[in-house]
Order: C-alpha cells, then sequence, then structure tokens
C-alpha cells in the first residue's frame, strides 16, 4: 500500500465556502423571492424598480412588511388550494377520473387507454369524463401546471400510467421526483424539462423507476454540472434514452469535430 | 488645505488630550469624526440604541423573557417556535419585533474566533431518516421532513431569496446481520406503522439493485424510499438565523458563567420535602474581557449541545447525594466523531444511499465528482478524547477503511481529500434526546442529548419544547419517554442503533 497523503481542514471552511457558492447563484440568479420563481418562466423586468421601493418601505414600517407578509402568504395559498385533493372525486368516481380531472383543471392534458387525448375546452369538464370510471390513464401531459407535492398524490394513484409531461412546472422540485418511485411499475417516458427547481440530487432518485425508456432532462437550470449530470444518469439507467445537455457543452471543439447528435442512444458499456 | 495645515501644525505630544482623543493618532481626522457624529445622532433618534449612561451595545439585554443558551440549530429552533407559537395565541409576539425577548447566548467553554467553529451543526454529515425504532424518534422526524420540504413557507422572510438546502431524497440503506435481522424486521414494522416509506430487501435484491454492494454477511436490508436523504445544515442554520431575526430575537456572543437562582422548601403531598430552585440570572461573560452582564430572565432553555453538561452543572442540577433527584447529573457529554471525505474514481454512482453496514461504517455520496463522506462510531474503549477538534487519521486506516473496503470493494482504492471531526452531545444513558423541563429546577427546559440525531431532530423538538413552556404540555408529538425524570426513575428510552 503505498503512502497516502492526507490533509485535514479545522471546521472546513472550505466546504461551507463551497456550500456557499452553490447556494449563492440560486439566491442572486433572478429567482428572488416566491414570484420570483413564476418569473423565471415569465420575466418582467420593470418590476424590479417597484419591488425596490417596495422594500425600502417595509424596511422601515411594520404595516409595509405586513402587508407584504400578507400578499405572499397568500400566493403560497393559491397553490395549495390548486393542488387540494378530490377526495369526493375519488370516491365516487375512482382514481383514474379524479387524476383526470385535478390535471383537466389545471390546465394539462390527459390520454385514457384506447382514447384520443383530452384537453380542457374552457366550458368545465367535458361530460364523458364521468363515464371512464374503469378505464385507466395512459399518458398525461402536465407540462406548466402549478403541481406541487401535495398535488402528485393525484398522479401517483394512476397505477397504469405510461407516460408523463411535467415540462416546465414550477412547483416540481427534487422532494416530488423522490415520490415517484410508486410508477416504477408501469412508467416508461418522463420529461421533466424546463423545470426551474429540479436538481441533480432529484434525479439521483430515479433509479427507482426501472423501466424508463425515455427520460427528457434538458433545461433544467438548477443542475450545475449538465454534461456531467447526463452521464451519470445514463450510468444509471442503462436501459433508458436519455435526452439532455450535450455533454460536449462547454468544451472546445476541434476544426474536424462535429457536436454529437443529443438524442443519440447511450453507448453499452 | 486647513486639514494639512493643522495636521503639520498640532503634533501628537501638544494636542493628545485636547481633542478627547486617548488613542494613538490623535491628528484631526475630519472624516472619521463626522462619521462619528452621524453615529452618535442616529443612536440618540427614536429607534437608536443609545443609553444615557454607558455604552451596553455589546453586551446582552439587562431583561429577557427566555434565554435560550446555545445558538445551534436546536437552540434556534425553540426559538423560532416560541414566536411563532406565541403569535397565534394573540400573545404580545402578534407584533413583529416586540413580545417575548429571547436572546440567545452561545456558551462558548473557550475563545472561538468564528461562532460556529466547533457547533455540532455544521460539522454534521447533514442525513435525515426515519429508520428508527421508537416511535416518538419517527415523529420527531417525520415532522422535520415536512418542516424541511416547505421551509420556504416556514421560514418566509419577505424579500429576501428562498431557500435552497441541497436536499438529496436517495434515502438511508441500513445492513443487518443474522443477529440483527429480527430487530431489523420489528423496526420496519414500527415505522411503517408510523407511517414512513421504509422496504425491506433481501440480499438477492440488494445485488440486483445495488451491484457494487458486498453482501456476504448481510442477511436483510432495510431502504428508505421517501423522505430521507441528506441536506446541508448550515443553510438551514442561516435560514433559520434570518427568520428569527426578523421575529425579534436577539443574539449574543458569550459564555454562561454563573446562574443566580433562589430556593423554595416545600412539601409534596406524601410529605416528603423537596427543594424547588428557580433561576432568576443568568451571567453572560463577553469574549476576551472580564465584562459579564447578569440578565435576569424567567426561563432558560438548555439547548447548549456537546456543553449542556457544563451547563446543567452551573444549575445545580446533580448536586446532591448521588440515587436522589437532586444527584441526579444530566448525562450528557461531549464526544468527538471524525468525518473523512475520500475520492474514490470506480465508486458507486448517482444511486447511492447512506449506507450504514452492521459494523458501525457509514458513508454517502457527496456531490457528482465520485468523492463520498463517511466514519464510523467507535466502541467504548477506542473513544477519542474531546478535549479538541484535532482529526487521527489512524482511525480511518486501521478501523473505518477496512470495514468500507469489505462492504463494497470499489472501495479498496480510494484517497482521503480532507476529514474533521465534530462533537456529539452523547447522552451516556440511553443515547435519545432530553426533552422538557427538570422536575426540581422548575424554570429550566431541556433540549439536548441528542447523540448524533439532533440535526434531523431539531424542527420538532424545537415546537415540543415551545409546546411545554407554553402550554405546559406535549400537544403533537409526545414526548414523555425524554423527560429529564428518566434518569432519576432509570427508565430508558434505548435506540437500536447509532452512527
Amino acid at each position: 500500500m503505498g503512502k497516502q497523503r492526507v490533509r485535514s481542514e479545522k471546521a472546513r471552511p472550505a466546504n461551507q465556502r463551497e456550500s456557499l457558492r452553490l447556494v449563492a447563484p440560486v439566491w442572486n440568479g433572478g429567482t428572488s423571492g416566491i414570484r420570483g420563481l413564476s418569473r423565471a418562466v415569465d420575466p418582467e423586468g420593470s418590476q424590479r424598480k417597484g419591488r425596490a421601493l417596495l422594500q425600502f418601505l417595509a424596511d422601515r414600517f411594520y404595516d409595509v412588511e405586513a402587508v407584504r407578509g400578507y400578499l405572499l402568504q397568500k400566493q403560497v395559498l393559491k397553490v395549495l388550494q390548486k393542488n387540494r385533493s378530490f377526495t369526493y372525486i375519488k370516491e365516487r368516481y375512482g382514481p383514474y377520473v379524479a387524476g383526470a380531472s385535478f390535471i383537466l383543471k389545471q390546465g394539462g392534458a390527459v390520454k385514457f387507454q384506447d382514447k384520443e387525448w383530452m384537453r380542457p375546452n374552457g366550458r368545465g369538464l367535458s361530460g364523458e369524463l364521468w363515464k371512464l370510471r374503469e378505464v385507466p390513464v395512459e399518458a398525461v401531459d402536465a407540462s406548466g401546471c402549478a403541481i406541487n407535492y401535495q398535488g402528485l398524490d393525484h398522479l401517483l394513484a394512476l397505477r397504469e400510467l405510461q407516460s408523463l409531461s411535467l415540462r416546465c412546472c414550477p412547483h416540481v422540485d427534487d422532494w416530488c421526483l423522490g415520490r415517484l418511485h410508486q410508477l416504477a411499475d408501469s412508467l416508461r417516458e418522463l420529461s421533466l424539462a424546463g423545470c426551474p427547481r429540479i436538481s441533480e440530487r432529484g434525479l439521483a432518485c430515479l433509479h427507482h423507476l426501472q423501466n424508463l425508456r425515455r427520460l427528457d432532462i434538458s433545461d433544467l437550470p438548477a443542475v450545475s454540472n449538465p454534461g456531467l449530470t447526463q452521464i451519470l444518469v445514463e450510468e444509471m439507467l442503462p436501459d433508458c434514452e436519455v435526452l439532455g445537455a450535450d455533454w460536449a457543452q462547454g468544451l472546445k471543439l476541434g476544426p474536424e469535430e462535429q457536436p454529437r447528435d443529443t438524442a443519440s442512444s447511450p453507448i453499452p458499456a | 488645505m486647513l486639514r494639512g495645515a493643522l495636521r503639520f501644525g498640532l503634533g501628537p505630544g501638544l494636542l493628545g488630550r485636547g481633542l478627547g482623543t486617548h488613542r494613538g493618532g490623535s491628528t484631526l481626522d475630519w472624516d472619521g469624526k463626522v462619521s462619528e457624529i452621524k453615529k452618535k445622532i442616529q443612536s440618540i433618534l427614536p429607534g437608536g440604541a443609545w443609553s444615557p449612561l454607558c455604552d451596553t451595545s455589546h453586551l446582552p439585554p439587562e431583561h429577557s423573557d427566555v434565554v435560550i443558551v446555545g445558538g445551534g440549530v436546536v437552540g434556534l429552533s425553540v426559538a423560532y417556535w416560541l414566536k411563532r407559537l406565541e403569535k397565534q395565541q394573540g400573545g404580545p409576539g402578534s407584533i413583529p419585533g416586540r413580545g417575548t425577548k429571547i436572546p440567545q447566548a452561545a456558551a462558548r467553554p473557550k475563545k472561538n474566533y468564528l461562532w460556529y467553529s466547533q457547533a455540532s451543526t455544521v460539522l454534521s454529515v447533514g442525513g435525515i431518516r426515519q429508520q428508527f425504532s421508537l416511535p416518538e424518534n419517527i415523529q420527531l422526524s417525520l415532522f422535520s421532513v415536512e418542516f424541511l420540504r416547505n421551509i420556504n413557507e416556514y421560514l418566509a422572510v419577505v424579500d429576501d431569496p428562498p431557500l435552497d438546502l441541497q436536499f438529496n431524497p436517495s434515502g438511508y440503506l441500513f445492513l443487518a446481520s443474522e443477529e440483527g435481522a429480527t430487530i431489523m424486521e420489528n423496526n420496519v414494522k414500527v415505522q411503517r406503522q408510523e407511517g414512513a416509506k421504509v422496504c425491506l430487501m433481501s440480499p438477492e435484491q440488494l445485488r440486483k439493485k445495488f451491484p457494487w454492494i458486498n453482501t456476504e454477511g448481510v442477511a436483510l436490508a432495510s431502504y428508505g424510499l421517501e423522505n430521507e436523504g441528506w441536506f446541508d445544515p448550515w443553510c438551514l442554520l442561516q435560514g433559520l438565523r434570518r427568520k428569527v431575526q426578523s421575529m425579534g430575537v436577539l443574539f449574543c456572543h458569550g459564555e454562561v458563567t454563573r446562574f443566580v437562582s433562589s430556593s423554595n422548601h416545600m412539601e409534596t403531598a406524601s410529605g416528603e420535602k423537596v427543594t424547588l430552585k428557580r433561576i432568576h440570572e443568568v451571567h453572560v461573560k463577553v469574549d476576551h474581557s472580564q465584562e459579564y452582564q447578569p440578565v435576569e430572565c424567567a426561563i432558560v432553555v438548555n439547548a447548549a449541545g456537546a456543553w449542556s453538561g457544563r451547563i446543567a452543572e452551573l444549575a445545580g442540577i446533580g448536586k446532591g447525594p448521588p440515587g436522589t433527584l437532586q444527584g441526579t447529573k444530566l448525562p450528557v457529554e461531549p464526544r468527538k466523531r471524525y468525518v473523512y471525505l475520500w475520492h474514490c474514481p470506480q465508486g458507486p454512482g448517482l444511486e447511492a444511499p447512506l449506507v450504514a453496514d452492521p459494523s458501525g461504517a457509514y458513508f454517502r455520496r457527496e456531490g457528482l465528482g465520485n468523492n463520498y463522506l463517511g466514519g464510523c462510531s467507535p466502541s467504548e474503549e477506542e473513544e477519542p478524547d474531546p478535549g479538541n477538534l484535532e482529526v487521527d487519521h489512524a482511525f480511518f486506516q486501521e478501523k473505518v477503511w477496512p470495514r468500507l473496503a469489505r462492504r463494497v470493494p470499489a472501495f479498496e482504492a480510494l484517497k482521503v481529500r480532507r476529514a474533521w471531526a465534530g462533537y456529539y452531545d452523547y447522552n451516556t444513558f440511553d443515547q435519545n434526546g432530553v426533552v422538557g423541563p427538570h422536575p426540581l429546577v422548575i424554570n429550566m427546559y431541556f433540549a439536548t442529548g441528542f447523540s448524533g440525531h439532533g440535526l434531523q431532530q431539531a424542527p420538532a423538538v424545537g415546537r415540543a419544547v415551545a409546546e411545554v413552556m407554553l402550554e405546559g404540555r406535549f400537544q403533537t408529538i409526545n414526548l414523555s419517554p425524554f423527560l429529564f425524570s428518566r434518569f432519576y426513575l432509570g427508565e430508558k428510552a434505548q435506540e437500536r442503533c447509532i452512527i
């Protein structure tokens, strides 16, 4: 056994600095405040001046601070309200219809087995939804919906779900990914592209989904190392096609090299 | 111009005293003077901290309702929940910033230049699990996980950025040998009853799922599927500090040197004589000086972590004939534990949970670069001297590495990058927390002795202590098995294995 040089550091200041550095980009990167998250999806620069004035006032007056705190709370409650559980519908019509009506109410689309895609048509839920009590839901497109950890209950009750798209969902985070193991038997296709709160730590718990064949992890702003993460996820799920960042992203290409095709399947080890 | 002339004309000897500066450089420093005058005016105006007699801004306040000794995650959690639960009852704390004053004294037994350099919170590996055998521990952990998940709702401060705890939901994997398999099965049953999502795995399933594990000697494994993993404790600490400061809690840095208390001789219903004590003042000594401040208080919370035993002694707990309630000491002492960070290029991948070997060694993945953190609990004979936080590298070579390499063959080739040591507030009685009031010192509450799982139980313990202080009993989670009186009655609340 060769000699090993080992260094010890007191009180790990470097570690703290590293973790602070990891936190800092998230803090400063335009996602300040809870409203900032929806701003990441829909930016509005002119609001910033108004917010600076409000911050000035809030620092000096208790009333302004209380009002702002109340408004913040209201936003949070709005999301919670959207994700409340539909117990009545679940008892009466079964988990498939309850899940489908939840998605449709949020603005997503649902596909029952052997049927066409159902989308919300602006006039409430269509009548034929209530007849589909025994028909399992095959695919869900919840792109852009305000689903959070609680609302995921409705999706996890759909035991035959094969395809799930959570593109650009602002409240889906690492904690939600930790729950997806309940769909491990049926889920074949999953898309998480564009979700602002998902990081490589949440992607690590996708290893339960052994039946997954297509996974889209492109455009995840909170992932610190997209290329490396993609390689590690590909190693973790050998039978799955992983769409994501180009692993050569950030590397300098030589004059004769071409950029790799991002949708190519992983090379077997 | 004028400034230059004055400086030239009036040397140090002439104007040394005249301008009221006792410092060495007595040249007229207009910029400094102006800013000093500005500061004085600001402090005199309403809202400033000016005291006409002397400047006490560096000292803790003279009066406060609650003094929390210890500014780590447990102490901050108690402060947070006190402020929050009191607000809900419509008490004086409903106006932010007013209401109960809660200064926190960090009880530092020796000199430290960084506030938290020895605190167990920031030196911790940061894991959270529900795989305990006592239902109370499981419930505490379940609530804490819910707190961490919704941390930006609990700890929201207007206009401050949201917290990112860097939570890794990768779960814990406990391995059991033949002897421990039945205990593990029973534990998993209790955990499932309480609502934890844990599954049992056979060695065959283990090999299939985690091919890098050597299942020799493993009879059973329990794997946490949800709500288990590890996070960044520093971030939680900062979040709590920020929120708690916005709620009006004062932070003071100093060392608790003395408690001034009064005694009351009383008789119980059965005619026994007891002496009840009540703490009136806490003497907090300022660092690097002999100055101290007597803080008059109504309640003292002992959340001093590894130093809680010393604080309890100062309050007179344990001073009496052994075998009596007065003579029962708080059995919490500091125990040193090492954590090593190593790099192993062929190590387990992204899916690796925090693996705990039956021999006591554990490790987890750290980041994406094939780095791993881990350590091992020493046996009673091998306990290192807790006098300092120096790392013993031979311990890794002799005790930790062989066990890890046996369990994960890829770890035979690794290189230690860094190591540090931290304290456990080790409860020598039964390695579980002490929560609640002391039966004789009636206004001291404990929140300490967690022996390595304080961080993961801190949010729930804070709420429990706040409930006991405000309501008189535990309301959400019943922690009566963790009261102080169990040390006198001899009722151990024992947990099966600690990491």
